[in-house]
């Protein structure tokens, strides 16, 4: 378990904004759009059944103003139903995969056959305008509901201020080196689970075993838990072993190199031609993608903070279609592509699939733009910074407090169960880095309604929401949504709620393989979470991401060859000129050779735990050493006196 | 999440079906992958030598006739019962006691004799057995028993209805072609 950083707080008081309009202005602009297109159709269905024009055409018509308006108009409630029914799901394919042709198509279509195939699409004039009031008629009550749920809404925000008022939220600035460094040993559970992590990463790049193969779209997607593994290992690395490169980064840099891979990202050439009729194949494009860009360039940014700049080369990060087209990126420029793009939205936040803007996707992008900054200011992140903060705190919440988890950037709507609690969870752990006020905000609200901690376990609501596993699409256990639990209550400071979480996890069962350990019944998106949250600490992600490691743990002495599994690395922590480490074999005792990098060219050192009693660099900084490994054994490398 | 739920509902319910039709396809459970080593130096010690190939089952051709058959003849009458509930088709008179009796006796003794058979399922016969159940349940329901047709665009939904078996047919017939051998590697 990590220790609690004890860093002084900068108290904060976070209010909810109290001008929280019925329609925010982008979000508005939007839905009168839709509905100025609506009325369009209405009238295309109004104007025939006014005039009296022919069966045929008024059964078209009321197509057009209702999904299977003329077949509920001739008098076929079934078929009616049944395209109805079509459309819906037709949007629910969109919702799911970008294909914004779809409902228009689907629509169209049970408009058209109908009308061109019916023996009879006569029907009365009284059925005809049942049918042209259904959606204006649903329309007006939405909007009503929508007020009075925003007035109740406002009033709750209005009493949750009043006891936010008296809150003092511990927002963690810039962390000074060494106290707010904490490095702690990994025990012998954390290393089961981080060799599970290392073997799926360590395969060769072209191979995907262990991992769940479902569909490239949604959450199953090989992309997310690619992302989510390169962040369990990168974390591990700032929290135990900052000074081990070797393996690890190697491990982290496979995972980097897979999502490179057509078949992980390939789907977006299939989204940007069905949902923005583009044929356009480049995965970092302007409007869309950030589903891929922020997660990925955030897991490159994490990597590139721990362990060296080789992905700010240009060409760094190809994807590569086929011999003839590539599209050759690094990470500036994934960034860079995320501060144009929030540049250009008019909600600030911008879309993941074709017209669909999650704000969970977006927190990745402002992580890619902070990781980035690090190593190579551009000086607009303060800018993407701002204007995200707008984004959120006006079209993309509710006034009392919830997250807006996603809204249809053409129609401008969005669904209230996408404001649930499992939402504003992971929410709260990736807005952290850049708007730790919120986070701080949205947690205690969380923790104020929805997380019950009873006897040091976590007691999720017995909702279908809680009990959903993302990454592999089944309902029934929790695991995830108490991964994700501890992860955010770790990351925000409240170790009784992280540790009341994993307590809950450890109850489940585990399966164990090579000496390797994860959580059955687990997607391997859950099992790397929980690795996310197992590693990290109070500010663990903030600190890494927003601030970036001290420069003592970048250019100090580092562990660079290690044998694995020979050789678990239970910690390594350089103070930039000398080096700790605790080794543990993991294959049984063993004699092994270890290589060291970064020491002073020419320098000797002393060392204790190895076989060797000095050391002297090579003209590359490079040094190796024999260590008799028959358990735990900390090894010393400083500076000769 | 809601939505979410209401997704993984559905994937779950199709895969589930897919799974059932097509037992060989199911993926192995994600989980560990292969134990990784690196040497000291973090080069990859070279892999084990392959030393022998193994022959996998042969397909339960058989069995997955009969099996595509009684899901070909569910499907059927899941589809024509929906059907005759619309306005689409007219239901005429006829022996239609005696021929779902023959229905459910056909669908069950299929399905029984295809799962008694051992080994996994060839896809290219599940979808002949299912294939020609659909086209020959449709012919003799509509021309030789005439127990229904079709009332609104009688000539598209009449070569949709009867075509659709043929279509398997023809993917089966393609799949057989394409056939490889069922030889592979076996690890030490």
């Amino acid at each position: 378990m990590t220790a609690v950083a004890s860093r002084p707080d900068q108290g904060t008081t976070v209010l909810l904004p109290t001008d929280v309009p019925l329609l925010p202005p982008a979000t508005r602009r939007s839905f009168l759009r839709t509905l100025a297109s609506y009325a369009v159709l209405w009238l295309a269905g109004a104007l025939p059944v006014a005039l009296d024009a022919g069966d045929r055409t008024q059964a078209l018509g009321l197509g057009l103003a209702l999904p299977g308006g003329g077949l509920f108009h001739a008098g076929h409630p079934v078929w009616g139903a049944t395209a109805l029914a079509a459309v819906v799901l037709a949007v629910f394919a969109w919702w799911a995969a970008g294909p914004t042709v779809l409902p228009p198509v689907v629509w169209l279509l049970t408009a058209v056959l109908p009308a061109a195939t019916l023996d009879d699409p006569a029907g009365s004039a009284q059925a005809a305008v049942a049918v042209l009031a259904v959606v204006p008629v649903l329309t007006v009550l939405a909007a009503a509901g929508h007020a009075v749920r925003h007035a109740s809404q406002r009033g709750r925000g209005a009493a949750l201020n009043r006891r936010l008022a008296e809150v003092r939220f511990p927002v963690t600035g810039a962390p000074s080196y060494p106290m707010d460094f904490p490095v702690v040993e990994h025990t012998d559970e954390d290393l089961r689970r981080l060799r599970a992590a290392l073997d799926l990463a360590l395969q060769p790049v072209e191979d995907f075993e262990g991992f769940t193969h479902l569909d490239q779209f949604r959450e199953g997607a090989l992309r997310y838990q690619l992302n989510a593994l390169g962040y369990g290992l990168s974390m591990a690395q700032f929290t135990r072993t900052p000074a081990f490169r070797g393996y690890l980064a190697e491990a982290q840099r496979n995972t980097i190199d897979k999502v490179l891979q057509r078949r992980v990202w390939g789907y977006w050439a299939l989204e940007n031609a069905w949902g923005n009729l583009r044929r356009d194949k480049d995965p970092v494009p302007m409007g869309g993608n950030v589903m891929l860009t922020g997660f990925y360039g955030l897991q490159v940014g994490m990597y590139s903070l721990l362990n060296d700049e080789r992905y700010f080369r240009p060409g760094s990060l190809t994807f590569r279609w086929d011999e003839d087209e590539a599209w050759p990126y690094d990470l500036p420029a994934l960034a860079g592509n995320v501060r144009a793009n929030v540049r250009e939205s008019r909600f600030g936040l911008y879309p993941c699939e074709p017209n669909w803007i999650y704000t969970i996707c977006n927190t990745f992008g402002l992580n890619t733009v902070l990781a980035s900054e690090q190593l190579a200011a551009s000086g607009e992140a303060g800018d993407v910074q701002e204007r995200l903060r707008r984004s959120y705190e006006s079209e993309f919440l509710r006034p009392d407090g919830r997250i807006v988890g996603v809204r249809s950037s053409h129609l401008g709507l969005s669904w209230n169960f996408w404001a649930s609690p499992s939402v504003q969870l992971a929410t709260t752990y990736w807005l952290h880095p850049g708007l730790p006020d919120l986070a701080h905000r949205t947690w205690w609200l969380i923790r104020d309604g929805w997380l019950r901690v009873e006897d040091g376990r976590v007691r999720t609501p017995r909702s279908i929401v809680s009990r959903l596993d993302p990454g592999s699409y089944k309902v029934g256990s929790d695991t995830f949504t108490l991964a994700v639990t501890a992860m955010a209550a770790r990351e925000i400071g409240d170790e009784e709620t992280a540790r009341a979480a994993e307590a809950t996890i450890a109850e489940r069962p585990v399966e164990q393989r090579y000496g390797t350990e994860r959580v059955a019944d687990a997607s391997g998106l859950a099992n790397s979470y929980l690795n996310l949250g197992r590693f990290g600490r109070r500010s663990g992600l903030r600190d890494l991401v927003a601030f970036g490691p001290p420069r003592e743990w970048r250019d100090g002495p580092v562990l660079d060859e290690a044998a694995y599994p020979d050789v678990l690395v239970a910690r390594a922590v350089s103070d930039g000129a000398a080096l700790d480490l605790v080794l543990a074999p993991g294959a049984g005792p063993l004699r092994t050779r270890i290589g060291l990098a970064q020491l002073h060219p020419g320098a000797s050192y002393d060392v204790r735990g190895a076989r060797e009693a000095t050391v002297t660099a090579d003209s590359q900084g490079r040094a190796a050493l024999e260590v008799d490994l028959g358990g735990r054994t900390e090894v010393r490398i400083s500076p000769a006196a | 999440m809601a939505c979410c739920a209401a997704l993984a509902l559905l994937l779950g319910l199709v895969r589930g079906t897919w799974f059932r039709v097509f037992p060989g396809r199911r993926p192995a459970e994600p989980g560990f992958a292969p134990p990784a080593r690196r040497s000291a130096d973090g080069t990859t010690p070279a892999a084990p030598a392959t030393t022998g190939r193994r022959r996998t089952a042969r397909p339960a051709i058989a069995g997955s006739l009969l099996l595509g058959t009684a899901y070909g003849a569910a499907a059927y009458a899941l589809a024509i019962a929906v059907l005759r509930a619309t306005p689409v088709v007219r239901t005429l008179d006829g022996p239609w006691a005696a021929r779902d009796v023959a229905l459910v006796v056909l669908a069950v003794a299929a399905l029984v004799a295809g799962l008694s058979r051992r080994g996994p399922a060839s896809r290219p016969a599940l979808l002949l057995g299912a294939g020609a159940a659909w086209t020959e349940l449709g012919l003799v329901d509509m021309h030789l028993l005439g127990l229904f047709e079709l009332r609104v665009a009688a000539l598209p939904l009449d070569l949709l209805l009867h075509g659709s078996g043929p279509l398997l047919l023809v993917l089966a017939a393609r799949r057989l072609t394409l056939s490889r051998p069922t030889t592979e590697a076996s690890p030490t």
